[in-house]
């Protein structure tokens, strides 16, 4: 049993030896949810050459709220190979996808078991075939439900109204043109042309992000993710056994998770003593940050770091985000930007996969941040790989009334 | 040929979850929603332990965790206020519980609403001005309450606010 | 485990109606006295400290009509800027839960609150949707109706009689005369259980857990934080989880499998290899009458089918060998995703002798038991141990 220097040091390692992520689509009509997921496991199981016998424990990311299901582990007990064995439900939002991996972890460091799969699968129920309500519209209603019932409810729009007032904050704070928030879409269209898993992998233009139709002003729909269909899946093991499975494990250094008030505008416009001068920030993010760079060295994320996948469900959520996690100073993201030292060849790889505004299906969302930067460390990233050495990376996730999980990933243990 | 590359749809089920599902304002909340639809007052609680305005007001200061349940400290804020930012519903607007659309006319504004402390504290509504180009950072609003007889006991009780026409020399009165 | 892992205070609010309070204050009415009683606060995060480390919320959303429901909470249980989960199920879960989050090292001490207002709506309606809309849903299956299925199953199966499960209720319902907590104590007689109103052969209202609101908090700690902080740590010595399969044709009904597993293996961490003699105290998760004598037999206090027996002879009455359910059970009144942590709290309390006129004597080591899912589809089984 290894220790480390740190007294709340995890008692042991963890890796990533398993890795299944379905294509992610608009609607995958063939599959119902129950298949969609066990194949995201198969290929889990494939990718770390086990059987599900070797499985011991499941934690499963689930939102029961968006599909209509009560207590949907207990009908997917069957695909998720949970049949004789122990498992566990998380329901944190869109972090969720965080929670279930952060559960395995735990639970491997703990010796509850040696190999844990964490799984997430998002399928969509559609609206009344016989009704004239759009999906997107649909999506944001279930979204708006995520707000409180008396104080916020009324006058919110989901998601889409989240991430434009992020967005009314930060242009009104740091002069970032509607052109340059753009320059930031484009690089994710860009990035998810090379991934064979993204969902949207059309080419993107500045005009086309700068034309296409307002949401909810200043947001506009290429400013925010799609609604996506798929799953994911992830294998953790001990150090003893992720040694015997693969050559190739991802090492879990540190996870941290830092939730916030469940109002939103407590959580995200109380930053300072005084409103007008709150910067556009999340807070947890900024929390979940300090946390982790200051008991993993991490003095200068741009130069400590190879590559970080940050949850933005929003161009704009990942211009605030990049401040956030101290890439740059503020109002400074989107000139960062510009100068391309985020691009898949930059300084600071920002989402070469395209990120939550090129795919984005939820319950998966922040797992598949977490398998972006294994499959980056792992070299296995494909055509939207990162040249050279991949040795350390960060994933985030967001949801909820915007939470922060994250994860500190290694190549190696030293 | 693999279950993945047949592709027929899958048969659909309409389904419906008619719950009945009431909400608890609670003790808080409740005398919160009861002074402004009764005394068209907005009150905040001011936190025992770090002094704080809490809005909505709550039994625990989300700050400093400190309980606030004895000897409440109600503080009116508002009916004025100072707007910060605004968002304005560009697509159709569902409500989650029945599926109707809304109207999205009116913007939503965040306002500072004006306390005893600076900083004031945050507010979601909407705003009376439909048209978001005469909006800006600053202006002063003012709350705008429904008529007696349609209030429900809801923050919607407030029906919007209202751009305040600053006159001059009226500060000094 | 070569580490263990304490419970080191534990509140539970009064079930019953408590919709005058919404979920945030219901939750701290439990939440404060386990912070009274263990002096932490809540503290910066991830900062060493007289604090609560973490925090975990169970919370069953579908029944709030709200993703994420537990954020109702988060405010109350410490969650702005601090770490925290919230886990969609009972919050037996969750204590399992932050038994590994504590033994993995990330955490020394973790809060663990469940809440539910379960009389805000009609549980049935909500509990049918566990039933997948393309086979089942139609055919109007819900917690009721499915554990009608199973009773009979297991009537049918060993011979059971509905004078044994309304023996359950007349037990469960006396012993929670002295129960404070449960909303629904009552001396009641076989007869009144078996003619009260039916709902789905061979199950009466009386033979349901019936609905009310509630929460219950705990703080579990480090061996090395619990031995500072708390005189009487109720140690966690085994655990054991089991999932079944879904679809109720598959499974057989009578017999509970999962049970059998989760109990074994918790038996297996905390060393016991003869329950019944072992254990002092016994809380399960009777939703249901007919569930207390099913729970038994898959924990090994009696064989297969001789449930009965065990209300029969009273054995496990207050007085009798192995006390099941002293303090009324889930059938004396629990609200939904409190029940199986209820049962946790219950058994604590006989451990650290503070059960009151429930108390069992000289209780040294309980089993606490949670089933979640149609006609216990997972269970999860913990040995606990005073000292």
């Amino acid at each position: 049993m290894r220790r480390g220097e740190r007294s709340d040091d995890m008692r042991r390692n963890v890796a990533i030896v398993g890795i299944g992520m379905t294509p992610m689509k608009t609607r995958w009509r063939n599959l119902d949810r129950n298949e969609l997921a066990n194949m995201a496991i198969r290929e889990a199981l494939d990718d770390a050459g086990l059987a599900m016998t070797d499985i011991d424990e499941v934690t499963l990311s689930d939102i029961d709220y968006f599909t209509g299901v009560n207590n949907s582990i207990m009908w997917l007990a069957d695909d998720l190979g949970a049949y004789m064995k122990n498992g566990v439900k998380y329901e944190t939002g869109g972090t969720v996808g965080g929670s279930s991996c952060h559960a395995a972890i735990h639970h491997v460091a703990a010796a509850a078991s040696d190999v844990v799969l964490a799984s997430a699968t998002m399928k969509i129920p559609n609206p009344p075939a016989d009704s004239n309500i759009p999906i997107g519209a649909m999506a944001q209603a279930a979204l708006s439900s995520g707000f409180h019932p008396v104080w916020e409810r009324f006058c919110t729009i989901g998601a889409a109204g989240f991430f434009a007032i992020l967005a009314s904050a930060y242009v009104h704070q740091s002069g970032c043109t509607e052109e340059a928030a753009a320059a930031c879409r484009v690089k994710a269209a860009r990035n998810a042309q090379l991934n064979e898993k993204a969902h949207l992998k059309m080419p993107l233009t500045t005009e086309d992000v700068v034309n296409s139709p307002l949401l909810v002003w200043p947001l506009r729909l290429l400013h925010m993710c799609p609604t996506t269909e798929g799953s994911t899946a992830v294998i953790f093991a001990s150090e003893e056994k992720a040694r015997e499975i693969t050559d190739k494990p991802v090492w879990v250094r540190d996870i941290v998770t830092i939730h916030s008030s469940q109002f939103y505008t407590t959580s995200l416009l109380m930053t300072g003593k005084d409103p007008m001068d709150s910067p556009a920030s999340l807070p947890s993010l900024v929390k979940a940050c300090e946390v982790l760079y200051g008991r993993n060295n991490i003095n200068d994320p741009v130069e400590d770091l190879d590559v970080i996948e940050m949850y933005d469900p929003s161009t704009w959520a990942e211009l605030i985000w990049m401040e956030d996690m101290g890439l740059c100073e503020r109002g400074g993201a989107w000139r960062m930007v510009e100068r391309g030292e985020t691009e898949i060849e930059g300084r600071i790889p920002v989402n070469p996969s395209g990120g939550v505004v090129s795919t984005n299906p939820g319950t998966p969302s922040t797992m598949i941040r977490y398998i972006e930067v294994a499959l980056q460390i792992r070299g296995e990233a494909g055509a939207h790989q990162i040249p050279g050495d991949v040795r350390r990376g960060v994933a985030t996730g967001f949801g909820g009334t915007g939470w922060t999980p994250m994860v500190l990933l290694s190549r190696d243990l030293d | 040929m693999s279950a993945q590359e047949h592709e027929p749809e899958v048969g659909h089920i309409r389904s419906r979850l008619d719950m009945k599902m009431e909400y608890p304002a609670g003790l808080y909340l409740g005398e919160w929603l009861r002074r402004l639809t009764e005394e068209e007052r907005i009150l905040a609680l001011r936190c025992r332990g770090c002094g704080r305005l809490l809005f909505p007001p709550q039994c625990v200061c989300t700050s400093c965790h400190t309980e606030n349940i004895e000897d409440l400290d109600w503080v009116d804020v508002g009916p004025e206020g100072t707007l910060l930012l605004w968002i304005a519903i560009k697509m159709p607007w569902l409500d989650p519980r029945t599926l109707e659309f809304k109207d999205t006319g009116h913007p939503v504004g965040i306002i500072i609403l004006d306390a005893p402390d600076e900083g004031g504290v945050v507010y979601m509504h909407f705003l009376e001005e439909t048209d978001i180009d005469k909006l800006e950072q600053g202006m002063r609003v003012r709350a705008v309450f429904k008529p007696r007889e349609e209030r429900e006991y809801f923050p919607t009780d407030i029906l919007y606010f209202r751009t305040i026409q600053e006159e001059p020399g009226l500060k000094e009165a | 485990m070569d580490e263990k892992v304490a419970i080191i205070a534990v509140a539970q609010t009064r079930y019953g109606d408590m919709i005058k309070y919404n979920s945030e204050e219901l939750a701290y009415m439990a939440i404060r006295e386990v912070l009274q009683e263990t002096g932490l606060s809540m503290g910066p995060a991830y900062e060493k400290g007289d604090y609560i480390d973490a925090d975990i919320i169970c919370h069953e959303h579908i029944y709030f009509e709200k993703p994420f429901s537990a954020s109702l909470i988060l405010d109350v249980s410490g969650g702005n800027l601090r770490p925290e989960e919230k886990v969609d199920g009972d919050g037996a879960v969750g204590v399992s839960e932050a038994v590994w989050q504590i033994l993995s090292g990330d955490y020394e001490t973790v809060l663990v609150v469940a809440e539910c207002h379960e009389l805000l709506t009609w549980r049935s309606d909500i509990e049918s949707q566990v039933f997948d809309p393309f086979y089942l849903r139609p055919m109007g299956l819900d917690d009721i109706t499915s554990a009608a299925l199973q009773a009979r199953r297991y009537m049918d199966k060993y011979g059971l009689k509905r004078e044994q499960f309304a023996g359950v209720v007349v037990k469960n319902r006396a012993n929670a005369m002295c129960n404070p907590y449960a909303s629904e104590p009552a001396e009641l007689t076989l007869d009144e259980v078996m003619g009260s109103r039916m709902l789905a052969y061979p199950l009466t209202e009386l033979d349901m857990r019936p609905a009310c609101d509630g929460a219950c908090a705990m703080v579990l700690a480090s061996e090395r934080r619990a031995k500072e902080l708390c005189e009487n740590p109720v140690w966690i010595t085994g655990i054991g989880g089991c999932y079944d399969g879904y679809y109720l044709g598959d499974r057989e009904l009578a017999d509970s499998k999962p049970l059998r597993e989760a109990a074994q293996r918790a038996y297996e961490m905390a060393g016991i290899s003869h329950p019944r003699e072992e254990l002092d105290v016994v809380e399960v998760s009777d939703n249901f009458s007919y569930q207390e004598l099913m729970w038994c037999e898959g924990l090994g206090l009696c064989g297969p089918g001789e449930g009965g027996g065990l209300i029969d002879s009273g054995k496990t009455g207050r007085d009798g060998d192995i006390p099941v359910n002293p303090s009324g059970g889930a059938i004396s009144g629990c609200p939904h995703t409190v029940v199986g942590m209820a049962r946790i709290a219950e058994v604590a309390l006989q451990l650290r002798g503070e059960a009151g006129e429930r108390q069992i004597e000289g209780a040294g080591r309980g089993l606490a038991h949670a089933a979640m899912g149609p006609c216990g589809q997972f269970h999860q089984v913990m040995v606990l141990e005073s000292g």
